[in-house]
């Protein structure tokens, strides 16, 4: 019998209506894992070259994995993919809550949508049985309240539902997909894909709680867990949200301020995770924000989640849109030189709200505001606002502007690689995209590791697909024993990106796209700091499955295996080396200020370690397609077959 | 001889003084105190973690204070 997972994948094709349920065996869940992976499985099966990202044609894969809703902390995550209607390329975005486990109870490992309706839908599915329903009533509702008035007409509050907002139905095209109204699968535009099929929610319940196949195993690595939670390097993380980092990142030089043109951010301090938690988290003024301010996914003992509440002056912050990460008080904030928490704050809840992704949100305004700051933008353009350095009111309009594509904010809403090319002016130059998707709050200039994986992770700049440099360079003491285990055996100075650089990078990338195959949370399992390391990662899969003889080794080449999928849908729609490359103005303009003063990318080393990572990936240094051996050594020789017909 | 620093700890390293403290102390120590000495005396073992003097990233632990330093102690871990 399985453990951990169903066999079971429901697949609805939304223009017909009809439904099919895939079954597959253990072989097929142990190769893939699940999340990614399994996605990417239907994705290649499923689309042809050429796919519309916003046709009925393309594919949405929402998948858990083996591990999904059971009883550990990290485990309750959902991986959505489809052709990206941001970046043309693959699209893939990660969540974290309680529908990835309740999907799972309700009795599927996945769903998977094609198609279009002809109206607006939901899909309702409840311990094994499911069904389309009129969601004509719920178009054009923040999440917020369509969450509500499904829950209210299927007459139980305890329904999770995933869903867009109503920037997913006006297809923005960094829409996310939202469930509890506050988490978020936020990159690459998945909320738009959605969108397209008419396909505004889908809400699960269930009591079918997978199998495990070593209950007492598990349950002691739940507890080493709990046990070993305050002193781990996530403590930190748990009690003052992810936003903890501002202040580190300004004092290293990696604070992305004004646009990417800076390290450093004066202001830091008031928009800081240990600012946050003083003064907006909910239960503050009485010093109950560890119980009312924080919340947490299913099962999980960490609670890094926000939960801010503000009820005076000029933003109202409602609790149930929960607060802002890191990234979102970055890309509001330092990016658009705000010093604002509470504006930040509107501009998170506009983004749960409206189903947007914060960090494409927050740093395409801040690509207005450079182009303001540099007179290529005027008033006339912006609808009257002023888009100056700093100016929290204007950034959040904007952010409303976008969310219902109004006047300029339509413009933005196309994402700023597509906005630079509507207004022209050189504004290009002031791109911060790779494959047109906006750099995440962590500075490749700096974190030069980053600088390849920004330019070479199939869906984007990305800064979860890999583990930074300083796990491999000031902090190397602390990892020794965990970075063994993925064939990481020496320090490498963190200023470097040579051929010991991209190793690592490879090593750790493939070790993240294991996680994100296996839904695995970032914070809570992973190669260095984290809560459990690749040895409780294996004990977890073990203890879940009974796959007895599962390896880190095992584990790895899942990863790679779905790296290489990703690559191969990128390589079919003509995406190669020249699509791998890094915004104009990294190697060009040096930062400013700072720890960071005059850094700036070396276009030769850049080129060098690319090469570099594909010849150790086995991939075409001249392409960067995977080739047909790499493949079939994967157990990918049908993926072989589509590529090198 | 003493010296007068102007301390202050982020994040989980607040717990490292009285919760009214919120992270904030100014603490006076013998003449010649490094930095790895103040991390001593607060009980912070953790390897990483970041540190600035007077608003200056300073990663050598035997750097030696002077009066009147403001000294900022942060955790280095975490995402996004």
């Amino acid at each position: 019998m399985p453990y951990g997972y169903h066999g079971k994948i429901l697949h609805v094709n939304l223009t017909t209506g009809e439904f099919r349920v895939d079954e597959h065996d253990e072989a097929f869940y142990r190769k893939y894992g699940g999340g990614s992976a399994l996605g990417m499985y239907y994705l290649l099966n499923e689309t042809s070259a050429g796919v519309d990202p916003l046709g009925p044609e393309n594919v949405l894969a929402l998948c858990l994995s083996v591990l999904t809703g059971t009883a550990i902390s990290g485990q309750s995550r959902m991986t959505a993919v489809a052709r990206s209607p941001l970046t043309g390329a693959i699209g893939d975005s990660q969540t974290g809550g309680y529908w990835p486990a309740e999907l799972k109870f309700a009795g599927f490992d996945g769903v998977i949508v094609t198609g279009r309706s002809p109206k607006p839908v939901y899909l309702w599915i409840q311990d094994g049985e499911y069904e389309l329903r009129d969601a004509s009533h719920l178009w054009g509702m923040i999440t917020g309240d369509a969450e509500a008035s499904i829950r209210d007409e299927l007459g139980d509050d305890k329904i999770e539902v995933l869903q867009i907002g109503p920037a997913g139905e006006k297809g923005v095209r960094f829409a996310a997909i939202m469930n509890m109204s506050n988490r978020a699968n936020g990159r690459t535009g998945m909320g738009a894909v959605m969108g397209s099929k008419n396909l505004k929610a889908i809400a699960v319940r269930g009591k079918n709680r997978p199998e495990v196949a070593d209950k007492s195993a598990l349950n002691e690595l739940a507890k080493w867990g709990v046990s070993s939670l305050p002193d781990s390097g996530i403590v930190g993380l748990a009690k003052y949200g992810t936003a903890e980092t501002t202040g580190v990142n300004h004092t290293m030089g990696t604070l992305p301020t004004f646009n990417y043109n800076s390290g450093v951010f004066e202001d830091w301090e008031a928009i800081d995770g240990t600012t946050m938690y003083d003064t907006i988290l909910r239960g503050a003024a009485e010093g109950k924000q560890d119980r009312q301010g924080r919340d947490t996914c299913y099962a999980c003992t960490v609670r890094c989640k926000r939960v801010v509440e503000i009820t005076d002056g000029p933003y109202k912050i409602d609790p149930h849109y929960g607060g802002p990460e890191y990234e979102t008080t970055s890309t509001f904030g330092n990016y658009c030189g705000i010093n604002d928490l509470a504006a930040i704050a509107a501009a998170n809840q506009i983004c749960n709200q409206y189903g947007m992704d914060t960090i494409s949100c927050g740093a395409t305004i801040s690509w207005a505001y450079e182009a303001w700051a540099e007179g290529k933008l005027t008033a006339e353009d912006t609808d009257g606002l002023d888009l100056s350095w700093g100016n929290a009111e204007s950034m959040v309009k904007l952010t409303e502007k976008i969310a219902r594509r109004e006047g300029f904010g339509n413009t933005l809403a196309e994402g700023s690689q597509r906005a630079s090319g509507i207004v022209g002016r050189g504004t290009e130059e002031y791109l911060i995209t790779s494959k047109g998707q906006e750099a995440p709050a962590h500075m490749p200039q700096v974190k030069k590791s980053l600088a390849l994986i920004y330019a070479v992770n199939p869906y984007g700049a990305d800064h979860q697909s890999s583990e930074h440099d300083p796990a491999v360079g000031g902090d190397w003491e602390d990892n020794i024993e965990r970075m063994g285990m993925i064939g990481v055996t020496e320090s490498v100075p963190e200023e470097a990106l040579d051929e010991e650089k991209v190793r690592y990078t490879l090593a750790t990338e493939w070790m993240y796209s294991a996680m994100d195959s296996l839904n695995l949370c970032q914070f809570v399992y992973g190669p260095a700091w984290q809560l459990y390391g690749p040895d409780e990662m294996v004990q977890t899969v073990r203890a879940v499955t009974g796959w007895d003889d599962v390896t880190m080794d095992e584990l790895q080449i899942i990863g790679e295996r779905r790296l290489n999928m990703l690559r191969a849908f990128n390589s079919r729609e003509g995406l190669d080396r020249s699509s791998d490359t890094l915004p104009r103005k990294f190697f060009k303009n040096a930062l400013k200020g700072g720890v960071s003063d005059g850094y700036k990318l070396d276009q030769d080393e850049f080129e060098a370690a690319l090469t570099s990572y594909y010849s150790q990936s086995g991939w075409d240094v001249e392409t960067g397609m995977p080739s047909r051996a790499k493949l079939e050594e994967l157990g990918l020789g049908w993926v072989a077959d589509q590529l090198h017909a | 001889m003493t010296v007068t620093i102007h301390l202050q700890l982020y994040s989980i390293l607040r717990e490292k003084l009285p919760p009214d403290a919120r992270g904030r102390a100014d603490l006076a120590l013998h003449d010649g105190a490094t930095l790895t000495e103040l991390l001593e005396r607060l009980d912070i073992r953790r390897n990483n973690i970041v540190i600035s003097v007077n608003d200056t990233h300073e990663p050598d632990r035997s750097r030696v204070l002077a009066d009147g330093d403001h000294i900022r102690v942060f955790s280095a871990v975490g995402g996004g």
